[in-house]
């Protein structure tokens, strides 16, 4: 008689939990819907990976990529002008070594609408100048400059028949927060609110405005960081 | 927001007496300026000092194993080094600047000469990965950490996990030179009133405060700016100092400017280590300059100081000197740790 109600007690305990449960589960699977942000290298519209040769615009040269490493910050769904809904993740490196960092994942409110996404290229100043963080921001990736503060928002790295230098290598770590040298960018793309996003990087955009007789090694902010910088952001788009 | 207000309480409560007491690691006096260091997001702890030692005296931070950072960062030198005007590294290389004395970094809001770094947390790198200093990256520091017999345990300890990471190694060294406080000279003892000056370290802190103060403030003696002090720049180094990290023309030629505590230990002195003696020093300050446009505005005239106030001045600036600091036994190098096992490698 004596375990009865306590047994009795433990059902309803039970179900009292499994009730809460399957409405949180039912509430969150209305509420948001799972979505990814996925980048796609291309050179001259083909599928690019690292290591392999790409014909270059004058059909006799040809360039393959080493490394291509950035980080995107504050990545943020826009309707027209409003923000709408932003990545909790304030940084993430995407890495075209790592094919999982090329995959974002976003929920998404199932009610909100969008028809942009906008994020900065690169890490910010207060970011740049408290200390060290783990994951994406650790050092250990190699994005962070060893001899002065700052992150390297932009990291490309390889070799070109049409480069003058030993092996034909080139090299272009962006990075720089300070002023007037703030590599940073920020970049808007217009959106068509399907199932996932997909943002295409075109490097042939970049490639045919650079001469690497006049530059093939950017390695501090300066300058010509910043003209890397500008030309950088005309390697994003997204297919409407 | 209550549990900071009891760790804000309990703050309070330690701030008994002359010092301001944020861990039994982190006490400092009531005259210091509030600390740069943002420790909310690097709490000190014991374990990670120990942790933080154990990293700082170890070469294994360095290409072939053979430069630590105390290689020279000496303790008995007030964590600079005496025996090189410039750093030395791997492979016998010669760098271009003379390693700085290391302590009250929790002040500093730059590092480096140039102050290239903005954070301690990150200033480790330089050296690490300078191919004259350490020739190391930090990438593979990782490596051989995650291969030694002991620092698994001690980042378990530090951590609460034997996961090794650039942040948990970057963030235990700051801790143990966060913990490399100077603050029990004469001075300081005279500041809370448990000694007194001489007459002549008396007048020589007057001349102090006349003529030295603007840059090399009390109670820091540094206002952690930089200046050029007329030294002619190194035909052989060409160094240009902060206008090699802002590549604006009114820095040329600056550099930090340094803290006059512990001089009796640290020297050579400058940035390239060209004096050896704090006459030397003086008698550059009361000489003709190398006139640039960049010379900082006290120094474009020589300063006047007879030879007697410069004996009087350096009595003074002996009362700096903290032996308790450099003989600390906490600050050694960590026997137990290193020596008793060995890395696998």
């Amino acid at each position: 008689m004596k375990l009865f109600p306590t047994f009795s007690n433990f059902i309803k305990k039970v179900s009292f939990i499994h009730v809460i449960l399957v409405t949180i589960l039912l509430l969150s699977c209305s509420a948001f819907a799972q979505k990814t942000i996925s980048l796609v290298p291309l050179f001259n519209q083909k599928a690019l990976k690292l290591d392999l040769y790409y014909l270059m615009d004058n059909k006799i040269d040809s360039i393959q990529f080493r490394t291509i490493k950035f980080y995107m910050s504050n990545i943020t769904l826009l309707q027209d002008s409003a923000e709408v809904h932003t990545l909790e993740k304030q940084h993430v490196l995407v890495d075209l070594a790592n094919n999982k960092s090329q995959i974002i994942d976003i929920d998404i409110e199932n009610e909100i609408s969008y028809n942009k996404i906008q994020f900065d290229l690169g890490i910010d100043p207060i970011t740049s100048e408290s200390g060290v963080f783990g994951g994406d921001l650790d050092p250990t990736n190699g994005m962070y400059w060893t001899w002065q503060s700052g992150y390297i928002n932009f990291k490309i790295e390889g070799n070109s028949t049409t480069c003058p230098t030993q092996n034909h290598e080139f090299q272009f770590h962006i990075g720089g927060y300070q002023e007037p040298y703030n590599t940073s960018r920020i970049i808007t793309l217009p959106l068509q609110q399907k199932e996932n996003i997909v943002i295409q990087l075109e490097l042939s955009t970049l490639f045919s405005q650079i001469n690497f007789s006049e530059t093939s090694s950017i390695m501090s902010p300066n300058q010509k960081a910043m003209k890397m910088a500008d030309k950088l952001t005309t390697i994003f788009r997204t297919t409407l | 927001m209550k549990t900071k207000l009891i760790v804000i309480g309990i703050l309070s409560l330690c701030s008994v007496g002359f010092y301001t007491i944020k861990s039994d690691f982190f006490k400092y006096p009531k005259y210091f300026p509030v600390p740069e260091y943002d420790f909310t997001k690097n709490p000190i702890s014991k374990n990670k000092i120990i942790l933080g030692n154990a990293l700082f005296y170890d070469p294994i931070l360095s290409k072939d194993n053979t430069i630590s950072c105390a290689s020279c960062h000496s303790p008995y030198n007030a964590f600079a080094h005496t025996d090189h005007k410039v750093s030395h590294g791997i492979q016998d290389q010669i760098g271009t600047r003379n390693a700085p004395a290391l302590f009250n970094l929790a002040w500093q809001k730059s590092f480096m000469w140039d102050g290239a770094i903005k954070h301690l947390d990150m200033q480790a790198l330089a050296p690490i990965s300078d191919a004259t200093e350490m020739g190391e990256n930090i990438q593979h520091v990782v490596h051989k950490l995650k291969q030694s017999n002991i620092y698994p345990k001690l980042f378990q300890a530090a951590y609460g996990d034997r996961n090794i990471t650039g942040e948990r190694i970057l963030k235990a060294l700051s801790q143990f030179q966060l913990s490399l406080i100077s603050a029990n000279s004469k001075y300081d003892k005279v500041i809370q009133g448990k000694e007194k000056f001489t007459n002549q370290e008396n007048t020589g802190y007057s001349i102090f405060k006349n003529k030295c103060n603007s840059c090399h403030a009390e109670p820091m003696f540094t206002n952690y700016g930089f200046a050029n002090n007329g030294i002619a720049v190194d035909t052989i180094f060409n160094d240009y100092g902060r206008w090699m990290v802002t590549k604006q023309s009114k820095d040329s030629l600056a550099f930090k400017i340094p803290t006059l505590r512990n001089l009796r230990f640290s020297p050579p002195y400058m940035h390239d280590g060209r004096f050896k003696k704090l006459n030397q020093v003086l008698n550059h300050y009361t000489s003709e300059k190398n006139q640039s446009k960049t010379l900082a505005a006290e120094l474009k005239k020589p300063l006047q100081l007879t030879a007697n106030e410069k004996v009087d001045l350096i009595a003074f600036l002996r009362t700096l000197n903290d032996e308790d600091f450099i003989f600390d036994p906490k600050n050694k190098f960590p026997r137990n740790i290193l020596l008793t096992t060995k890395t696998k490698n």
